[in-house]
């Protein structure tokens, strides 16, 4: 279907003869500035570290590390997370058995 | 970059879901109305132990009631002199002394409590205990409760 409509546009584009004077160095002036503008796009820092990263991704060692890190770091945050729920159980106690703090509670 | 997404995605999940299966483990241990889930968490204790340090909690829950109340009675009553006098009395003076001895015997039954609790713990766990629980005591203005 896409082919279809490749030969077509194609075929239309040999017919369109414009009443145009290209200059002679036009095609190659063209290229020129493509090659110039991909040069430049290559060498930003962004598309470097991208590139590396993409490279770096499809080794499965980097898999692996990525998902232990994430792993350690999901255990880090659940236990500081339950850490936070016992100092709450903990200030809990303290009140049940501290009259002042009650009486405190009481009057407020 | 869509590679490096995907292992993004796939590691964010795990690291999302494991952080999940711990919070949801640590407390399913957890009964979050019983006054006790702190010491039965921390320290480990079996049902023994524990049964005993509830059957002291709930023995010293009576007394701390009638605390309470001492505590009240004795405040309410050095508030309403000082609402009605304009300098030191001998009233005052005797109802502060009033609060001070009802203080005194609140941190005595306090630390008798303590004291009694950490006899069911390991001597480790019971000096961690006493540690935390002389902060009740010593210093007042530290009181996790009133933060």
């Amino acid at each position: 279907m896409k082919n279809d409509l490749d030969k077509k546009l194609h075929g239309i584009l040999d017919k369109w003869n414009p009443d145009i004077a290209i200059p002679g160095r036009f095609r190659s002036d063209v290229w020129t500035m493509i090659a110039a503008r991909q040069e430049a796009r290559e060498s930003t820092l962004w598309f470097q570290l991208s590139n590396l990263i993409e490279q770096f991704s499809f080794k499965p060692a980097f898999a692996y590390a990525t998902c232990t890190i994430a792993i350690v770091f999901g255990l880090f945050i659940g236990f500081q997370q339950t850490a936070r729920i016992q100092e709450q159980f903990k200030s809990h106690y303290v009140q049940s058995v501290d009259p002042y703090v009650q009486t405190v509670r009481g009057n407020s | 970059m869509k590679h490096f997404a995907k292992i993004l995605l796939l590691a964010l999940s795990l690291g999302a879901i494991t952080a999940a299966l711990v919070i949801f483990v640590k407390s399913k241990q957890i009964d979050d109305k019983d006054d006790l889930a702190w010491i039965k968490i921390q320290f480990n204790l079996d049902q023994e132990h524990l049964n005993r340090v509830r059957k002291l909690h709930d023995d010293y829950m009576s007394k701390c009631t009638e605390m309470c109340v001492k505590i009240e009675n004795s405040n309410s009553k050095l508030r309403s002199l000082v609402a009605n006098n304009s300098q030191v009395t001998p009233e005052i003076e005797s109802a502060i002394k009033e609060c001070a001895t009802v203080q005194t015997e609140c941190h005595a039954s306090m630390l008798e409590y303590f004291y009694s609790v950490s006899k069911e713990m390991k001597p480790e766990d019971a000096k961690v205990y006493m540690n935390e629980m002389m902060k009740c005591i010593v210093q007042p203005a530290s009181r996790p409760g009133l933060r």
